[in-house]
């Protein structure tokens, strides 16, 4: 019986370690992009760490203040605090804050007024505001001051992301995560801050607003599917991470782009490695706070630029009636050789145009594709729009086609056409439109 | 005692200088053409599948009980998949998970664990034959098994590790017939309907044997109804098995032609899939269905019915009493079977059929019900005034009786088409299927396991091994699968990756925890089945011909048989079942082969 | 020590029964009441096969439970010997295949008049076009006042996920499938069809009360078959007749028609969550 006894035993403590012990301490990471890849290896660790310290891991993430990302920001006074405890009432300030995310608020950063930081909260009770703090820094405070509690909404964020998201858009926002190689239209790759439908200006980001709309709506025709009914709150800090993963993506390309000259592999070819070591260390001593900061500076101006009432894109002139001559006048420009719909969308509108059977050049290069076909700036071959089917991937309302005219779909050969008039553009809006019903009555003599 | 028995214990090793025949290792262990060593086959490569199936399921308990946690050994089994995403399995991978969960364990578990392992193995010897009526095909049919496995497995891997087929062992189109559809499983799901052809090839050779057999080699005074109910269900399954396989693998190679050559039978035209051109053609989603069911109804039966038979007899010899009902427990089989050819529209009650349809349904589904309580009171009539003795095979028929009541009584929810539409598809149809799949089939086979284990390999296996793991798989399967009951009624669906994104499920996470945890305890008790079941073979107790006092003539062969099986040619006598007959004076049991009781009483000695 | 095994095999059974007793109160049971008179029927139902079937696992245990007993105590030198019994076979034939028989036939009424089209209510209301694709629900209004004709049309409103309908009013959905095969599952509603590529099946039902149903798939249609969250609104006559042209006024939207931007349409929405 005995050797029984120590299999049972056994069996016991498998079984209740199991769920606990097998699984791993791994957690997700950011991946590397590629052109990261292209540098000797010192660059790259330089650009590693540099996102590390400026974003953090997905485990534990980094606020970086310059951006202006909202990371979920309560604020409150101190009344007691001694060294490690503190007592403080929160609220919530700002568009991503959500008094049911004050049980969850570990992980956050404590800072004063001032913004330097206090310590970590390891643990909060929002019913008699009790705080714990690990990582306490030196910055101490008095009695009765304003403390900040930032970063809970980025958290949450992340916690949805992973949960609704990361499978098709990848952890790090690169549009290639597990799911996603199945897809024809692939997921979005954040990284370059493109978006394709905004409601702004050409050459401006996506706003919030977009991002939300796309996540509430999906995106008709692909895999994007619609959240409709995630609650607000948490669309809110899904966006922010968004916004977040993409300016992160675009910080790994600009170190790129500024360390491509002096440390990319192709030109060091006949370098010794240890040179490299001392010219990147060097870099990093003497140029590269200014540079961080420089595109910290960038990235907030282009980003915040989006939410500019100013760039959003309203037409000046109303769309009008729409009657058969409105349709006939848009048809005539879809067929007009200087607007030149009809080259991609084909005559008919079905998405068969000449160019999708020629050598177009790639976006951002010179040298022409190896296949036919138009290429978006990611690098995939897309499809233009076929107009008669009814699916309208950036919203179906006129508004919406407006937008698609007049801006363009970013990223993509659908360039903006801001030489048209406004009412060209409505009238090519009407006809776009149309063009389902007069197909499907063709089809049907 | 009869003399045949006193014969028997004087001379246990008779079995070795009978079976030794100049064979070599190759023709007699791996393309053995023996019926026994086919079985043993059969049976071992069952179990080893039964702890894939079982791995590939807990892998579906851990993602509901901790959705998106990383899942163990996933990471370290395919060298780094999922290590980006820290772990977290991709829901395709999730589909991948219980798909292949339940094609291993009906296909390459229950159905040849039945059939092949047990049937295989008790056929000749129960009837008294020397061995199948076509040992070739008989040997054939196991190594198909082969190449259905092989596909199986390579569905895993051909299209790379993240791919598999993913579309439900029961692979409805469009989601199965167009590639696009379900992109990541691509030529793996073609790889799977091909191997189903394979099983079906297997499972079509050895029904064809069994029926030849049964018909042809019965031992002189086997008559029908002298027959073990084990044969019974086994002649009954080889039909069922003739007759719906064909529908099946007809059904499986037009989807195949369907997602290689362009052919157009289930797919209808202008679906846009994938961001694809629009379907063309005029094809039938619901003809596979019906196809798919046709078989697959049957086939809940074939995974039954042996079960059903196997239980009778080691009950009835394990209370030392007569069936109870004979004829009309084989009377209710032939019942199920007829029946089970018109019941399979009620997997289609919320599919959009005619309702009509759904009424003749309803109803034909109601009457298959009735046969199966007959056979449920039959046993407990079998145990009333019996005398019992609670060893692991006794436990796990009981448990096997107690488990079918409730599936089959959960099942009258479904057969009803007005509470099916709340049901169907909700884990109320996955608690259903498992207690008559697992708490039935499987408590049988873990019953008939150490049942004929002496009969196989000439010795006992370990009782105390037996009670435990039936004691721990007994409380870890009612832990799993009697809470999925309340699943099912709050509206819990099948096959979600991640049911609680909807706020209604929320509250069932715990649930699912627990349920899981008690899915981790059941699974390692398999290990122990496999322990005992290894280690018996060498340190086992040595069997003599007849260690449960049973009737059947393959207990007058020797323990193991050798080849031909029975040194002295058996004749049968009477039924299988005169347990604690008058008739035997000094024991409680009255062997099929034993002549000198009937020629004693009727005073010709 | 010998009764242990007749205990054993009648513990489960109680505990069982135990769990299917608290299960309400625990919340383990029908995520609401039913709110349409299908599912009040369907439950009404339920209770009825649960009543009959309670007794039989009762007394079938009990039996199971008895003769286990009884075989262990078993103090004869032999065991009963006994072939059965026929007018024991031919009770417990008769008397199930009479209980099934009524179940079966009992509830043909209920199914007939939801699924038999001859006899569906005349007065319906046909509210939208559901089309089920990879991973949503796409769904197709008419425009306020005018009937939902099968093809599409040019002033048809569209949404996605959000099902809204008049409540106390018999209303059907025409379902479709874009691509896979779904089900469209209203669990508070007890509703659930198949939406079958290539078919449009129509689908009825009414609810009693305002508020919002899940709406989830039912039948495997892909890696992210759970994705498919959506919800069917009811909601008061002139709040839907409202939330329509709201829908019209979004779907005319040409920034002009309105105050501001802003995405008049995800105000909209948020307002219908906030009801909740």
């Amino acid at each position: 019986m005995r050797p029984k006894v120590h299999l049972l035993k056994l069996l016991v403590a498998a079984i209740v370690l199991s769920p606990f012990g097998c699984t791993s301490k791994r957690g997700p990471e950011f991946a590397s992009g590629k052109q990261t890849g292209l540098l000797v290896s010192a660059a790259q660790e330089l650009v590693r760490s540099e996102l590390k310290s400026s974003f953090g891991t997905p485990t534990s993430l980094v606020a970086w203040q310059v951006l202006p990302v909202d990371y979920g920001v309560f604020e409150g006074k101190a009344t007691k605090f001694n060294g490690q405890d503190l007592v403080v009432s929160l609220k919530g300030i700002g568009s991503n804050a959500a008094d049911r995310r004050l049980s969850n608020l570990s992980g956050s950063v404590v800072t004063n007024e001032a913004g330097v930081a206090i310590g970590e909260v390891t643990h909060y009770s929002p019913s008699d505001g009790a705080m714990r703090l690990s990582n306490t820094g030196e910055a101490k405070i008095e009695s009765d001051t304003t403390v900040r509690v930032i970063g809970d909404g980025l958290q949450f964020g992340r916690d949805l992301y992973l949960r609704h998201c990361m499978h098709c858009h990848g952890v790090s926002g690169d549009g290639d995560g597990p799911t996603a190689k199945y897809f024809a239209v692939k997921p979005r790759d954040y990284r370059r801050g493109t978006f394709k439908f905004t409601s702004t200006v050409q050459g401006v980001r996506a706003s919030r607003d977009d991002l939300k709309r796309i996540i509430k709506l999906g995106i008709p025709g692909t895999y994007m599917p619609s959240f409709m009914l995630l609650p607000d709150d948490e669309i809110v800090s899904l966006v922010e991470y968004i916004r977040w993963l993409s300016m992160r993506g675009e910080v790994e390309n600009s170190l790129y782009i500024e360390l491509s000259n002096d440390f990319s592999t192709e030109a060091n070819k006949d370098k010794a490695r240890a040179e490299f070591k001392k010219e990147v260390d060097n870099f990093a001593a003497s140029q590269l706070p200014g540079k961080m900061s420089e595109i910290g500076r960038d990235l907030a101006e282009t980003w915040s630029a989006s939410e500019d009432e100013a760039n959003l894109l309203l037409p000046k002139d109303a769309r009008g009636n729409v009657d058969g001559d409105s349709i006939k006048r848009g048809r005539e420009l879809f067929l007009n050789k200087d607007v030149g719909c009809f080259s991609c969308h084909g005559e008919s509108g079905r998405g068969n145009g000449v160019s999708t059977e020629t050598f177009n050049k790639l976006p951002n290069s010179t040298e022409l594709s190896k296949v036919p076909g138009l290429f978006d700036d990611w690098g995939n071959l897309v499809k233009p729009r076929d107009l008669t089917t009814g699916i309208y991937r950036g919203g179906r309302r006129p508004l919406d086609i407006y937008r698609r005219i007049r801006a363009g779909i970013k990223g993509t050969p659908m360039q903006g056409f801001s030489r048209l008039e406004d009412q060209q553009v409505w009238d090519l809006t009407n006809y776009v439109l149309s063009i389902p019903f007069k197909a499907h009555s063709e089809s049907k003599h | 005692m009869s003399h045949i028995q006193s014969e028997m214990q004087s001379e246990p090793h008779l079995t070795h200088e009978h079976g030794h025949h100049s064979q070599g290792f190759v023709s007699q262990y791996v393309f053995s053409k023996d019926h026994k060593v086919i079985g043993i086959q059969f049976l071992m490569t069952t179990l080893l599948m039964l702890l894939v199936g079982g791995a590939l399921a807990l892998g579906v308990r851990f993602q509901l009980a901790w959705p998106w946690r990383a899942m163990p050994l996933v990471y370290e089994l395919t060298g780094g998949l999922f290590g980006a995403e820290g772990g977290q399995v991709s829901p395709e991978f999730y589909t991948m998970l219980f798909t292949m969960h339940a094609s291993v364990m009906i296909f390459l578990v229950i159905i040849p664990i039945l059939a092949g392992a047990f049937g295989n193995f008790l056929i000749p010897l129960m009837i008294g034959a020397d061995d199948m009526a076509f040992p070739t095909l008989n040997m054939l049919s196991y190594w198909f098994m082969w190449p259905a496995i092989l596909c199986f497995g390579l569905s895993f891997t051909i299209g790379g590790l993240n791919a598999a087929p993913a579309n439900g062992w029961t692979s409805y189109p469009v989601l199965a017939a167009v590639v696009q559809a379900s992109p990541s499983a691509g030529a793996p799901q073609t790889l799977w309907l091909i191997g189903l052809t394979f099983v079906g090839v297997s499972s079509m050779m050895g029904s064809v044997n069994y029926m030849t057999t049964i018909i042809n080699m019965r031992a002189p005074g086997m008559t029908l109804f002298r027959m073990p109910l084990t044969i019974w269900s086994m002649f009954i399954t080889a039909i069922l098995q003739a007759f719906a396989l064909p529908v099946l693998t007809a059904a499986g190679f037009m989807l195949v032609a369907e997602r290689t050559l362009g052919f157009k039978f289930f797919v209808p035209g202008n679906l846009v899939i994938n961001d694809g051109a629009p379907t063309i053609g005029g094809g039938q989603p619901l003809l596979w269905q019906h196809l798919f069911w046709f078989y697959s109804h049957p086939a809940v039966y074939i995974m039954l019915l042996p079960a059903m038979g196997m239980v009778s007899d080691m009950l009835a010899c394990k209370v030392r009493k007569p069936i109870f009902g004979y004829k009309p427990m084989v009377y209710s089989m032939a019942a199920i079977a007829g029946l089970g050819f018109i019941v399979w529209g009620h997997h289609m009650f919320t599919s959009g059929m005619n309702p009509a349809l759904g009424m003749t349904f309803m109803i034909s589904t109601m009457m298959i019900a009735l046969p199966s309580a007959v056979k449920v009171f039959n046993w407990i009539g079998t145990i009333w005034g019996g005398k019992i003795s609670f060893d692991t095979v006794t436990l796990n028929c009981v448990a096997f009786i107690s488990m079918f009541i409730v599936g089959g009584l959960s099942g009258i929810w479904m057969a009803s088409v007005p509470t099916d539409i709340y049901f169907h598809d909700t884990y109320y149809i996955v608690a259903h299927f498992h207690y008559v799949l697992f708490g039935a089939t499987l408590f049988g086979c873990f019953g008939a396991i150490p049942f004929w284990y002496p009969k196989m390999f000439g010795r006992l296996m370990d009782d105390r091994l037996g009670k435990l793991h039936f004691v721990l798989t007994f409380i870890g399967f009612n832990g799993t699968f009697f809470p999925m009951h309340m699943l099912g009624i709050a509206g819990f669906p099948r096959r979600y990756a991640d049911p609680y994104i909807h706020p209604y499920m929320e509250h069932l996470l715990p649930m699912n925890r627990f349920m899981t945890l008690c899915a981790i305890l059941m699974g390692f008790a398999q290990l122990i089945l496999i322990f005992n079941f290894v280690s018996s073979w060498f340190v086992g107790k040595r069997s003599d011909r007849n260690p449960w006092n049973a009737n059947g003539l393959e207990w007058s062969a020797p323990s193991p048989p050798g080849h031909g099986n029975f040194d002295v040619p058996p004749v049968c006598y009477r039924g299988p079942y005169e347990y604690s007959s008058p008739l035997s004076a000094n024991s409680d049991f009255l062997m099929q082969t034993d002549g000198s009781v009937e020629s004693r009483s009727s005073g010709h000695h | 020590m010998n009764k242990f095994w007749p205990c054993f095999f009648m513990f489960w059974p109680v505990l069982a029964i135990v769990v299917f007793a608290i299960s309400p109160s625990m919340g383990w049971w029908f995520p609401t009441e039913a709110f349409s008179p299908l599912g009040k029927q369907i439950d009404n139902l339920f209770y009825m096969i649960l009543i009959i079937v309670g007794i039989t696992f009762i007394g079938t245990h009990i039996g199971l439970g008895y003769v286990l007993w009884k075989a262990v105590d078993n103090k004869e030198p032999k065991a009963w010997f006994s072939h059965g019994s026929h007018n024991l076979e031919m009770l417990w034939s008769i008397a199930p295949a009479g209980i099934l028989m009524f179940i079966s036939l009992y509830q043909l009424d209920v199914w007939t008049r939801y699924r038999v089209q001859s006899k569906y209510p005349k007065d319906m209301l046909t509210v939208a076009e559901v089309t089920a694709r990879q991973f949503e629900w796409r769904i197709r209004y008419p425009a306020p006042g005018k009937k939902l004709l099968p093809s599409p049309q040019p002033d048809d409103l569209y949404t996605v996920n959000d099902l809204h309908v008049p409540v106390n009013r018999r209303v059907l959905i025409r379902l479709k499938s874009g691509d896979v095969q779904h089900s469209f599952f209203v669990p508070g509603l007890r509703v659930k069809q198949d939406a079958v590529p290539g078919t449009v099946i129509p689908v009825w039902f009414e609810t009693l009360e305002i508020g919002d149903y899940d709406l989830t798939c039912a039948e495997l249609c892909g890696w992210g078959h759970y994705k498919m969250r959506g919800r069917v609104l009811a909601e008061r006559q002139s709040d839907y007749d409202k939330y329509i042209k709201s829908l019209a006024h979004d779907q005319g939207y040409d920034g002009h028609n309105s105050d501001r931007d802003g995405s008049a349409e995800l105000v909209k929405i948020e307002k219908a969550t906030d009801k909740k």
